[in-house]
């Protein structure tokens, strides 16, 4: 029922910006005759750009390797080594985006002893852009995270917590806008419902808002408003339960204007990332790589400039932009 | 009027084209070569903090202890171990019940069993706590451990039936709805954690003053000490029809 009044609302929208680009084209051609060049010529200019994320996700202190006694598990993961991908990985394809959604903290005595200090200082050492906060983010409450903010030179988003009431009001925004290969990738945060989960007196003040409601806003505002060509969401809800609990799974298929869900919480190693049709009939991708920094997700994305029907002459000036550079 | 035009022109999209993906798996020991100096260089003075306290031996596993359901090895290790630890300090609960995420690595492996194995293992810093509750408050605990397909329990035996607990055993009894019980636990659970709402009524606490870990510490090291090693015990406390 509530899917009616929004795709109304959209139409009068899309009305809206067609009569822009009407006005734009009408513009954009009377600039063009006065340079005397061909539309078509400029059109076939165009090119396909390219951008890889990486990601992960519970983290939970692992530091190091896993000790060689776990038959499993032993020698894999590590700091150093995910380090040394990243930064190869990096000097191969130029400007990337890194992202982890969440639950750095928690599970080896390096948070027990130092509070999250060398996960934040490893991690603006590999360079990363963006990270979200899990539910053990807060395991030594908000005082705690909040001193170790110093040490994170990335920034963190959550658009579903409400933090005026708390000292992270500010240091945690709802999203933020990143510029990467001439593409403007619009990344914001949502976490999991903390009461019953994580002690009340260690997340105080934070209230809790629905993701659904928070992220068809957000992501509505990054793709039109800030005019993003891809939005990701760093979700740390949980890929997706038995009950009907919000989850990516939920999420990926009750909203609209998202384009990846990188998600956290059930440490699911998902061999790749899952297709979903969302509420406009557009594909959603949700991904997520287990716990442990034990891998990290690659997505090597390619995008061609923005068609669709109301859309397609608006491709051309794509050129002017370029000339520009 | 042209510089104008490309402003204007700054704000055609991109979309997404195709995308291709891969995972990598991150592993030290396979490419020893290919590790980040200035992450090591990052990590070696906290490790040399940790290191001298975290490897220290406490106690051996003369087998692998796991995580398992309805009851597993590990979970009952962590149980029984606690309601010692609980009886040295003088207290003497009927039963224990921790919550099974609680307990943070799905294996303790057979071999030594170090301080740092014990801080994954239980690695929040929650409390050591005893609550008084009535019969009907602890059947509704052992209903949420049924829900749950087993939770780590000691002092008592029951059966899981369409998620309820049933034929529940307390000190060689039937359990008597209308009696009191002393139920050892984590201070998570006693607020009312993972959905444990009937302790947050518990009609008396009593907290120990130590961090469940600290406590599982002691106690192993004092029955180390003694020259116990822990087994592989799995009794049938809980069962599923």
């Amino acid at each position: 029922m509530m899917e009616k009044p929004y795709k109304r609302l959209k139409m009068e929208e899309l009305q809206k910006s067609d009569r822009k680009k009407f006005i734009k084209q009408t513009l954009y051609l009377v600039g063009f005759g006065a340079l005397a060049n061909s539309p078509v010529k400029v059109l076939a200019r165009a090119e396909p750009k390219k951008l890889s994320i990486l990601h992960t996700n519970d983290w939970h202190s692992r530091i190091e390797p896993f000790p060689l006694l776990d038959k499993k598990l032993g020698g894999k993961g590590g700091a150093a080594a995910r380090a040394a991908f990243i930064k190869n990985f990096r000097k191969e394809k130029g400007e990337i985006l890194l992202l982890d959604a969440g639950d750095i903290f928690q599970g080896t005595p390096y948070f027990n002893f130092f509070g999250g200090e060398l996960e934040y200082k490893l991690m603006s050492e590999m360079g990363y852009d963006c990270v979200t906060l899990g539910n053990h983010d807060f395991d030594a409450g908000i005082d705690g995270l909040l001193k170790q903010m110093p040490h994170a030179r990335f920034d963190m988003v959550n658009a579903n917590y409400d933090f005026s009431k708390t000292a992270l009001q500010g240091k945690v925004k709802p999203f933020q806008v990143y510029k990467k290969q001439g593409l403007k990738i619009g990344v914001f945060g949502l976490g999991i419902a903390l009461a019953g989960l994580v002690p009340e007196k260690l997340f105080g003040n934070i209230i809790y808002h629905d993701p659904i409601v928070v992220a068809n806003k957000i992501a509505e505002d990054l793709k039109f408003k800030h005019r993003c060509d891809l939005v990701v969401c760093l979700s740390h809800l949980g890929y997706k339960y038995a009950n009907n609990k919000v989850s990516d799974e939920v999420l990926a298929t009750k909203t609209a204007h998202i384009d990846l869900i990188i998600g956290g919480h059930t440490h699911t190693f998902l061999p790749e990332p899952v297709s979903y049709t969302n509420v406009i009939n557009k594909k959603v991708c949700v991904n997520q790589v287990g716990w442990a920094g034990l891998q990290v997700g690659c997505i090597n994305y390619t995008f061609e400039p923005f068609v669709n029907t109301a859309n397609e002459p608006s491709s051309a000036l794509i050129e002017l932009t370029n000339l520009d550079n | 009027m042209f510089l104008g035009l490309i402003t204007l022109s700054c704000q055609t999209q991109y979309q997404v084209k195709n995308h291709n993906s891969q995972s990598i798996a991150i592993a030290a020991t396979d490419t020893p070569q290919v590790l980040d100096q200035a992450v090591i260089k990052l990590i070696t003075p906290f490790k040399e903090q940790l290191d001298g306290q975290m490897n220290a031996r406490i106690m051996v596993a003369s087998a692998d202890l796991v995580k398992e359901n309805p009851e597993g090895s590990l979970g009952n290790m962590v149980c029984d171990v606690m309601m010692r630890f609980a009886k040295l300090q003088g207290k003497v609960p009927d039963v224990c019940v921790f919550n099974a995420g609680g307990l943070r690595i799905p294996t303790v492996y057979k071999g030594d069993i170090t301080i740092r194995t014990i801080f994954e293992l239980l690695p929040f810093d929650n409390q050591l706590v005893m609550v008084k509750v009535n019969g009907a408050q602890l059947k509704d605990l052992l209903d949420l451990v049924a829900a749950n397909g087993g939770w780590p329990v000691a002092g008592l035996q029951m059966k899981i039936a369409q998620k309820q607990a049933v034929n529940v055993i307390v000190n060689q009894n039937i359990l008597d709805e209308k009696a009191q019980y002393w139920v050892l636990t984590s201070d998570y659970l006693a607020d009312g954690g993972d959905n444990a709402a009937m302790l947050k009524t518990a009609s008396e606490r009593y907290t120990f003053n130590y961090l469940l870990r600290d406590a599982l510490i002691m106690q192993l090291k004092s029955m180390f000490y003694d020259g116990e090693t822990l087994q592989a015990l799995k009794d049938g406390r809980i069962t599923k029809e």
